[in-house]
């Protein structure tokens, strides 16, 4: 650095004057200034060992309205000078240390917003790598994605990051060292994220080991994840949270969008649930009427601006699933759960699917996820199938196909082939009878790769062994009703 | 203030130095008068408050109490730019004649000079040496570097300031 341009920095650094010294450690120090102009920035000085001016300078190319906008970088012979716009309003850290978890609705919002920052910052080639709740301020337009003394620019040639940074509990595993970072570790962070969300919960565990904090296998454990009042919201946070990279969302956009879709069926569901009781479900299948549902004063909340052709598309569409038999399964499992059910009066003054949820206890709450799958069972399934890895999915398939041979090969060598009895009584049972099967162990078998793959919580995995044992047993029944059909056909065909 | 041999403070015979520092910082000179009265070491270091102050939180200081701007001092000090960033941020230390051109530039008077030599580990302004008795006269009587030097010159002596 040349004298006048030491001397212009320091002149620039002088015009600054400090208003509060928010933090003052060694790697740096963080003060809240006016500049001349009266505008209040946020002044972070960085040791030159730790800056990276290329980040920053690309970042000050940045123009989104989610990412803290950098007013001006200078640099002093010892330090880099980033000053940037100052957010005002409270950081997640502070929002959910303060109020508690936040509900699945506020957190799928506040998600998208910061995927939104990230999506801005790869897309100039800037990796975060410190995205965390106190980094996140929620200003007044929503949240903004702050503080890049982590950050760098992607560079595609370098095998491992070479300085190591990051939050124990929010960095993913390539930052302590393994590998290369790239937007995909940013995508772990809000995953991380997620999960602090809803239960509030760190994930440090007090471990600023590296070693020890990649070790801990499971990044969203028992605790975590039985808050959670939707598996999709888990699945999404596990899929961002997977340890090789490649297993999570590749990208912003990815992410996204499965955010965007899990908000539109949280809506749909917060929109349909006031009109469903458990008992309609089970014993009839007009459980939301296409009246009831299409009209949007019956929704959830009046502020949430539901159009009334989308509900009513989805309640016939449900209706229709339903009605048919193959949409059925969920109806089973809610039978054991019968005791726990809330009433029908408790559903309909409820205001929003989270308050009337949230009156129960937490045992509860797996009633009411019963509840709402009946309604959205298979809208969550191709959501979770959607956001299911390639691997799972193909076991999942793998073990539907061939459950569905093994049983119809069951049935050959016990002597009901197909070929015999089409000629004589009703040929379509059996083609009938052969595809609920499959459908049913494919269904049932992605439900177990689900169950094994997912290291999901006790609890959780109590409830789908409960749900899994169910649907064996429904198998098991329908496979003894076309038994008994066979039989009485024989009698009354063959005599 | 006393000079490591036990000769009587310069500052001392000097009226014109200006206010002392701070009312309720003991003045140097009084508290030699203790410790030569003192019977051991111990009894006078056991009541000495601690006076830990760097060059780089003294010239903060001077800064500060005078509303001046780093970049003004150091221009009008003539000292390189990156080498007076770095002697206010304390990573180096200046020479002899930084440091005076440094004292005056901030406006010190004959004291707080004296002081700011210590702190950085310098010898004081030393009325015996031909030089220093230019620059303590020049000092106590309020001139600019500028001055000063123009003094230095004319008498014959390194100037504090020297052209790159």
């Amino acid at each position: 650095m040349d004298d006048a341009q030491t001397m212009c920095a320091m002149e620039i650094d002088e015009s600054y004057v400090v208003r509060r010294v928010l933090a003052n450690h060694e790697a740096g120090s963080t003060e809240l200034v006016t500049s001349e102009g009266g505008e209040l920035c946020v002044r972070k000085r960085i040791p030159r060992a730790l800056a990276n001016p290329q980040a920053w300078a690309t970042a000050m190319l940045l123009d989104c309205p989610r990412v803290a906008k950098v007013v001006q970088l200078y640099a002093l012979p010892d330090q880099l000078v980033v000053v940037t716009q100052y957010v005002p309003g409270g950081s997640l850290s502070e929002v959910v240390g303060g109020e508690g978890p936040l509900d699945m609705r506020a957190a799928v919002d506040v998600v998208l917003q910061v995927a939104e920052a990230a999506a801005a910052l790869h897309a100039v080639g800037i990796v975060h790598r410190d995205i965390k709740p106190s980094n996140v301020i929620m200003g007044a337009r929503g949240a903004v994605l702050v503080d890049l003394g982590s950050a760098r620019l992607h560079d595609e040639s370098a095998a491992r990051d070479t300085t190591l940074l990051g939050t124990a509990g929010f960095a993913a595993p390539e930052q302590y060292g393994f590998a290369q970072t790239d937007a995909r570790s940013d995508i772990y962070s809000i995953g991380r994220l997620m999960a602090y969300l809803v239960e509030g919960d760190t994930g440090a565990r007090g471990s600023t080991d590296g070693a020890a904090a990649v070790n801990a296998t499971d990044p969203l454990d028992a605790k975590t994840l039985s808050r959670c009042s939707s598996d999709a919201y888990a699945a999404i946070a596990q899929r961002c949270c997977a340890f090789e990279p490649s297993a999570r969302y590749q990208t912003d956009a990815e992410l996204m969008c499965a955010l965007r879709e899990l908000r539109d069926q949280i809506a749909l569901i917060d929109a349909s649930v006031p009109d469903v009781t458990p008992n309609d479900a089970v014993s009839s299948d007009n459980a939301a009427t296409p009246g009831n549902a299409a009209t949007p004063g019956n929704a959830a909340s009046p502020d949430r601006a539901m159009d009334p052709g989308n509900v009513r598309e989805y309640a016939e569409v449900t209706e229709a699933e339903t009605s048919d038999g193959i949409g059925t399964p969920n109806v089973v499992s809610a039978s054991p759960r019968a005791e726990a059910i809330p009433t029908s009066s408790d559903a309909a003054t409820a205001k929003t699917t989270d308050a009337f949820v949230a009156k129960e206890p937490a045992a509860r709450r797996m009633t009411g996820l019963t509840r709402l799958r009946l309604r959205a069972g298979w809208g969550e399934l191709r959501l979770g199938y959607r956001h299911a890895a390639g691997s799972q999915r193909a076991v999942a398939w793998t073990l539907g196909v061939l459950g569905a041979l093994l049983v119809a090969l069951m049935l050959y060598s016990m002597g009901f082939a197909p070929k015999d009895q089409l000629a004589q009584g009703a040929p379509w049972l059996y083609p009938v009878a052969y595809i609920t099967l499959a459908g049913t162990i494919a269904w049932d078998g992605f439900e177990l790769v689900e169950w094994a793959l997912r290291c999901g919580p006790y609890e959780v995995r109590r409830g789908r062994l409960r749900r899994l044992v169910a649907r064996l047993l429904k198998v098991a029944a329908i496979c003894l009703a076309t038994l008994v059909a066979e039989v009485i056909l024989a009698l009354a065909i063959g005599g | 203030m006393g000079s490591a041999d036990g000769e009587p403070a310069v500052g001392a015979s000097v009226p014109a130095g200006g206010c002392s520092k701070a009312k309720d910082e003991t003045l140097t000179e009084e508290l030699l008068q203790k410790l030569l009265q003192s019977a051991s070491p111990e009894a006078y270091l056991a009541d000495l408050p601690s006076y830990d102050r760097t060059l780089a939180d003294y010239l903060g200081e001077l800064l500060r109490e005078r509303g001046l701007r780093r970049s003004e001092v150091i221009r009008r000090s003539g000292i390189n730019a990156t080498f007076g960033y770095q002697i206010f941020q304390g990573t180096r230390r200046p020479g002899r004649d930084n440091a005076l051109a440094l004292a005056m530039a901030l406006g010190c008077n004959l004291r707080q000079t004296q002081r700011l030599l210590r702190l950085a580990g310098l010898s004081e302004l030393w009325c015996k040496d031909r030089r220093d008795a230019i620059v303590i006269f020049c000092i106590a009587h309020g001139s600019s570097l500028q001055r000063c030097d123009e003094e230095l010159y004319r008498l014959g002596e390194q100037t504090l300031t020297h052209a790159e």
